[in-house]
């Protein structure tokens, strides 16, 4: 964990280090403002993060614990005194915009997940007042999703794949909002008095922050009485009996759900390993649940639960019976229980009772009836300030002095300040610095990454598209310089410079979290898109501190897009241009990046790169032969069809592949838009990273070598304009497209295909 | 702050879950590990899954236990 305060050893401390930095003014900003206004009053703000802590804490006293947005709202409000009320309202306006609640769960965006987490663990450590945090998994919305596809097409009477997957997808969105509704619900009903908020961490994860639970009793009816609401939700869906999309032979997974874990952040012993906890803990719920709804119980769970509510005093043995006749009644009393919960859910579930209202529609009409009766707790939001809430900051709504290739950032700070401009109200040097952090939160971080969330990349994306027209026309090619960064970006002429896009997925994050934890696992995905990806658009051209610079986005797990404006000037305003030789490059030097960091020491990165690493972590390393990223294990195991043969291994060590497009739609026509842009070319990238993976294992098949071994580097043959990149310790392939392929396929075609016939044999 | 209680407990979560715990390092725990960390935090008093509270909920059985 980074940080230098109190904070420093928090769940996510370094979220709160950089939110801490964000207000205090660095000696070379004090300096300008300081030469640029001499009367400038600067008295006011906070010159340490220890000081914006200690005004943190003051708001803890005064108004309880808050979100993140509500905190940076009261803190610039605190540091702006003798604003105009308009600026402090635009402001706050602003920041409570961004608690909007995201469009399924109705829960906070992930942008917001790890400062509150951390906010929350602090607050708990340094308050001593009750924190808890609950995390939450649902099960099985893909099983869920092939469910209501099958259900579609059999009530309409045609085959599930005449279903649009989305109309599918929408309805199991209608279960996660009930279920998340649901539970927000049933934590405000009982604790009315407590701050609560809800986020969505990830696809199919929650976490939800409760003040005021004390102690571990209090914990377990909220854990019991959430679980027993949820199956009943679920059982009235309808959505108990289907199959696991990933086990379908296992009665005990079937059905849609959720599960959660409950955690007392008073009692976080490391944070560094706390989210594989509560996985573990939830996923052993998940198992107790399906036995429930099968009628039956985890008897060493229920004795081990017994023995611990009579240890601690939260059960008293009665006079003339000894404690080993008590565990056996509550295991007795916990089967009965069972058998009595699974026919009371059967009877709620319409597949079971013919009196309910049946399919689609009685589905729909259980979620419109309950949906009303979920009172939701309030969480502090408002409406975007009016001259920010715009559709496109692009083409002919690009704010006046916004270059075209100009980042999201500049153009939202651009509108506020034409605003202020308009309404005649003068911004300080110190107004300005907080208007501007405030505005450059509608650029919103992917956490885990820290890079822009995919929704700032969609937006950036239409705003690019539609500039390119009006950066060609700027560009004047009479100029020597002009002409001589056009040859270096191998364009003829105007015409040609466009905008360019890529979709990079990494392979492996599942390995990275299942081998070193979320924590590390987040700190290698930091290191990929800021040194890899980052440092191969650098490395490819883009210059360091330019105003016209690249954007990357995180899109969850491994996948990655980067947006590379038409070109830009540097410092020196020497002219670049984006173009494919410089894609090229930038997949080049990614191969070069990935390479080298599949030859890295774990230990050693996870020690200089800010990751949890101590003493038992290194023996663990070492036990598990865990020496470098290429060692880090494939959790999947992958089967392949090549031929009439199918070959099944792991792919090991992290992997990418790179496609690359000119951003060149009009996004003013129907149907197109970033979204689908971008969409498209995640999955190409996508669908390279899975024939890569193939190719991995044909390979290794091919050349004898056990699945998890090592096998020769060698180009792989593929019709398709990308790279595929690793090192030849890690399995590394290298993909050829376009013209170069076709002289490798050839030789592909004559290679026998015959089996090893054992590991280390070659055909 | 209103309706919040100052939690005295100040606890250390118990000695043998976190021994067990940093035994396990950070890796993700396998789903034997689960089942065992399960148990311990139910040994404990702390909450986790055992199935009987759930199903006494659904049941309408949450009479006082003591």
């Amino acid at each position: 964990m980074t940080g230098t305060g109190a904070w420093q050893d928090v769940l996510e401390g370094d979220s709160i280090d950089r939110f801490l930095g964000h207000f205090v003014l660095s000696d070379r900003q004090r300096g300008k403002i300081l030469r640029d206004y001499p009367n400038a009053d600067l008295s006011h703000l906070p010159v340490s993060k220890n000081d914006v802590m200690q005004d943190i804490e003051a708001l803890w006293q005064s108004r309880g614990f808050l979100t993140p947005a509500e905190t940076q709202a009261a803190l610039i409000e605190k540091y702006m005194p003798g604003a105009d009320a308009r600026l402090h309202d635009f402001i706050r306006d602003t920041e409570l915009s961004r608690n909007k609640p995201e469009t399924v769960t109705g829960y906070l965006t992930k942008e917001h997940a790890y400062l509150a987490t951390s906010l929350a663990h602090l607050y708990a450590q340094q308050t001593g007042m009750p924190m808890t945090m609950i995390e939450v998994d649902f099960s099985n919305m893909g099983g869920t999703n092939d469910y209501f596809r099958q259900t579609l097409g059999a009530e309409a009477g045609v085959l599930p794949v005449d279903i649009p997957q989305r109309q599918a997808e929408e309805l199991t969105d209608r279960a996660v909002r009930l279920l998340s509704a649901g539970m927000t619900a049933d934590i405000a009903k009982l604790y009315p008095e407590e701050k609560i908020v809800p986020i969505r961490t990830g696809g199919d994860e929650l976490r939800i922050l409760v003040t005021g639970i004390t102690d571990p009793s209090e914990q377990l009816r909220l854990s019991d009485l959430l679980h027993a609401n949820i199956e009943r939700r679920v059982a009235k869906m309808g959505l108990q009996d289907h199959p696991h999309l990933k086990a379908p032979e296992d009665p005990r997974r079937n059905g849609f759900g959720a599960a959660l874990a409950v955690q007392d952040m008073a009692l976080i012993s490391n944070p560094g390993t706390l989210i594989q906890e509560l996985d573990a803990r939830i996923t052993e719920t998940k198992n107790q649940l399906g036995m429930m709804r099968l009628g039956m119980i985890d008897s060493d769970a229920v004795a081990a639960e017994t023995e611990g509510r009579l240890r601690f005093g939260m059960m008293r043995v009665p006079h003339g019976i000894s404690p080993e006749d008590v565990i056996d009644f509550a295991i007795d009393r916990a089967q009965r229980n069972a058998q009595v919960a699974a026919d009371a859910l059967r009877d709620m579930n319409p597949a079971y009772n013919r009196d309910l209202a049946q399919g689609i529609a009685g589905f729909n009409l259980y979620v419109d009836k309950v949906m009303p009766l979920l009172i939701q707790p309030p969480v502090a939001t408002a409406f975007l300030p009016k001259p920010l809430d715009k559709e496109s900051l692009g083409g002919q709504s690009r704010p006046e002095g916004v270059d075209p290739s100009d980042s999201l950032e500049r153009r939202y700070v651009a509108v506020a300040l034409e605003h202020f401009y308009e309404e005649g109200i003068a911004l300080s040097p110190t107004a300005l610095h907080f208007l501007k952090l405030s505005v450059r939160g509608l650029s919103p971080e992917d956490p885990s990454a820290q890079v822009m969330m995919p929704v700032g990349m969609v937006r950036m994306l239409d705003n690019t598209a539609a500039d390119a027209a009006d950066f060609r026309a700027q560009v004047n090619t009479d100029d020597p310089d002009i002409a001589a960064a056009l040859q270096k970006a191998g364009l003829k002429d105007a015409a040609q410079i466009m905008p360019q896009a890529l979709a990079v997925s990494m392979h492996n994050l599942a390995g990275l979290n299942s081998a070193l934890g979320h924590h590390n696992a987040d700190i290698v995905l930091r290191y990929i898109a800021h040194e890899v990806i980052g440092g191969a658009v650098h490395a490819a051209g883009v210059p360091r501190q330019a105003r016209a610079s690249f954007t990357t986005a995180h899109h969850g797990g491994g996948n990655f897009s980067v947006l590379l404006p038409a070109g830009g000037a540097d410092a020196q305003g020497q002219a670049w241009f984006a173009s494919q030789r410089m894609i090229h490059d930038v997949r080049s030097e990614i191969k070069s990046r990935i390479k080298t960091l599949n030859e890295t020491g774990i230990a050693a990165f996870l020690e200089k790169n800010g990751g949890y690493v101590d003493d038992s972590v290194r023996l663990y390393l070492g036990e598990k032969e865990l020496n470098t990223f290429a060692n880090i294990r494939d959790p999947k195991e992958r089967s392949f069809p090549f031929g009439e043969e199918i070959i099944s291994g792991r792919v090991n060590g992290i992997h990418a592949v790179v496609v690359g497009a000119a951003v060149a739609y009009d996004p003013s026509m129907p149907g197109a838009g970033g979204g689908a842009f971008i969409g498209a070319l995640r999955t190409r990238a996508d669908a390279m990273m899975e024939q890569l993976r193939g190719a991995i294992l044909h390979q290794a098949h091919r050349a004898g070598a056990k699945t998890e071994d090592g096998m020769p580097p060698r180009p792989f043959q593929a019709a398709f304009n990308s790279y595929a990149l690793g090192s030849a310790q890690a399995h590394g392939a290298f993909i050829i497209g376009g013209v170069e392929a076709a002289k490798y396929i050839p030789a592909a075609e004559n290679r026998s295909t015959a089996k090893p016939k054992a590991p280390g044999d070659t055909p | 702050m209103t309706g919040q209680n100052k939690n005295n407990s100040a606890a250390q979560p118990p000695a043998e879950i976190a021994d067990f715990l940093r035994k396990i390092g950070p890796r993700q725990l396998t789903s034997a590990e689960a089942r065992e960390l399960n148990l311990l935090r139910l040994k404990h008093g702390l909450p986790g899954a055992s199935g009987a509270g759930v199903a006494a909920e659904l049941a309408g059985d949450t009479a006082d236990e003591g």
